[in-house]
């Protein structure tokens, strides 16, 4: 910086190349170390197993995996596994919201009502969701109805448990404000208590778009013959790595497009809120 | 001529729920305001105004005695009161039109209507050009021109005004009682405003009632007799200094302190 002061103008144009080009880096810092460290560990992977130093049979590799993956693509496992899946994880995450979202409303706003659920949703959400699974294998057998009540478990306390704080954190100010000027109940939920509560809804669905996938990914793994997770552990009983390693990473990246997607959804919700950064 | 606002004998006394104890936070307290006055009730803090207010606002209802709006009971007359929080209380979510609007909402217009009746009373407080903010981009005095817009959207009998200029800095606080004032000459409205404020209450008001502590009682009434329109200046003014010191007296003489410490054997 103190060089470039000190030169005269003619020399800052022959270095001005470089110096975009360190700008640029330096702006895109993130995304480019970000990249590097995946980098340097995919040829890490790809070295070690052709050194020999760890078995290709177990390991599998970077290489293997992506031709793996480009065969898979054009087979006929992957791609249905991938839409039976998805079909059963968003029926689930639906109905966990249409669900968790009312129930969440009554408990947080009758006090009654709230006394008469409080246990039920504090045990519940204690008790880790996946030891309840055994028992809706029992109820419901193994199929797409148990699947998606799998999927409907893990994600609808948090829907519940969120909107009922959220509802209770009604500003008692902005009540005041409603009641004087005479507003009936129904329209207090609908401009204080509700648009209050979504923020904490917001949260809700963050957690339960993540719950709900391993909810899904369990359900076929213990309760399945159809999906990713079903194709997990076909890969695992056969030893396959490579089919292994391609149904995790495809979990995984269905994952991220889940999340990114619910943060594109938060931002809608969140116009009324002053920027983060400011 | 009726009065718009009638408070008649009114008395409110708490009863500590455990000790049985009782306290007295207003007593006897009779007041008639004509139309488009504006009083200012001032009081040492704890002295009933802020509860006072409440009554006034049907919040509360009396131990003793009536409130009433042009002959209405208020907590019947929520039409007829507009009420301007202490603090500016608007929906962080709802843009300052649908705030200005939100009080004609509660009272079941229609959002359009409500709308449409708030935009000219937005351009009133000053406002014109905001509509589509949303209240955090707000600076402090524009939020509470918002909480006056709220309140005379509903074109109310009287406004309730309740410490609305405290959390303001000296200087903008300053700037919103001479731009209320505007405001109130325009609109024409009866107001009845709560503060602590001995300046602000003889620089705004028509009459200034001052308060004793508790129990709060009417102890003086005392008429402002400064033409209008009132530039900031005439704070400088002698008739100006002399009726703050005139009010400064009533709050500050001996009788307050003999009360302060007769507080431990109330009940």
């Amino acid at each position: 910086m103190s060089a470039r002061t000190t030169h005269p103008p003619s020399t800052a144009s022959v270095d001005s190349l470089g110096t975009k080009i360190l700008r640029l880096i330096r702006r895109r810092e993130r995304i480019i170390l970000g990249v590097l460290g995946v980098i340097m560990v995919l040829v890490f992977w790809e070295l070690v197993v052709v050194w020999g130093w760890l078995r290709q049979s177990t390991m599998s590799s970077p290489s293997i995996i992506s031709e793996r993956i480009v065969t898979e693509l054009g087979g006929d496992r992957l791609i249905p596994s991938l839409w039976v899946t998805l079909r059963a994880y968003l029926i689930g995450l639906g109905i966990a919201t249409v669900v968790g979202i009312p129930l969440g409303f009554i408990g947080g706003w009758y006090k009654r009502a709230s006394y008469l659920l409080e246990p039920w949703l504090a045990a519940l959400n204690a008790t880790p969701t996946v030891a309840i699974v055994p028992l809706i294998l029992i109820w419901l057998g193994i199929g797409q109805t148990s699947k998606v009540f799998i999927v409907f478990l893990f994600a609808v306390f948090p829907y519940a448990f969120n909107t009922m704080i959220g509802v209770r954190q009604s500003e008692a100010e902005f009540l005041g404000v409603a009641r004087s000027f005479g507003a009936s109940q129904s329209k207090i939920v609908r401009s204080i208590v509700l648009p209050g509560a979504v923020p904490y809804i917001m949260t809700a669905a963050r957690l339960a778009v993540g719950r709900a996938l391993i909810g899904v990914v369990v359900a076929e793994l213990v309760a399945s013959n159809t999906g990713l997770g079903f194709l997990i552990s076909i890969a695992s009983g056969t030893f396959d790595t490579p089919l292994l390693m391609v149904s995790v990473l495809f979990v995984g990246v269905f994952g991220l497009i889940m999340t990114e997607l619910m943060k594109v959804i938060e931002r809608q919700f969140d116009r009324w809120r002053p920027e983060p950064s400011s | 001529m009726q009065p718009v606002l009638k408070a008649d004998g009114v008395g409110m006394e708490y009863v500590h729920p455990r000790t049985g104890r009782s306290v007295l936070a207003i007593e006897d307290f009779s007041v008639e305001m004509e139309p488009q006055q504006f009083v200012t009730i001032v009081g040492p803090s704890g002295c009933g105004k802020s509860t006072f207010l409440k009554i006034a606002n049907g919040l509360l209802r009396p131990t003793s005695g009536t409130v009433t709006i042009h002959g209405e009971d208020v907590q019947e007359a929520r039409r007829s009161r507009g009420t301007v929080f202490q603090d500016a209380s608007l929906l962080p979510w709802y843009t300052v039109l649908r705030n200005a609007a939100y009080g004609l909402e509660c009272q079941g217009v229609n959002r359009k209507e409500a709308e449409e009746r708030a935009r000219p009373v937005l351009e009133l407080v000053g406002l014109a050009g905001f509509e589509h903010a949303h209240p955090h981009e707000l600076s402090g005095g524009m939020r509470q021109r918002v909480n006056v817009a709220r309140a005379l959207t509903i074109d109310p009998e009287i406004l309730l005004m309740d410490e609305p200029f405290a959390s303001l800095d000296a200087q903008t606080r300053e700037f919103m009682q001479s731009e209320l004032l505007g405001i109130w000459s325009k609109s024409s409205k009866t107001v009845l405003f709560v503060t602590h404020q001995i300046d602000e209450a003889v620089y705004l008001s028509d009459r200034v009632l001052v308060m004793s502590a508790r129990p709060g009682r009417l102890i003086a009434d005392i008429t402002v007799d400064i033409p209008r329109p009132r530039d900031l200046r005439i704070k400088r003014e002698a008739r100006f200094v002399e009726l703050e010191g005139q009010v400064w007296d009533l709050l500050h003489g001996p009788e307050s302190e003999h009360l302060e410490t007769a507080d431990g054997h109330v009940g």
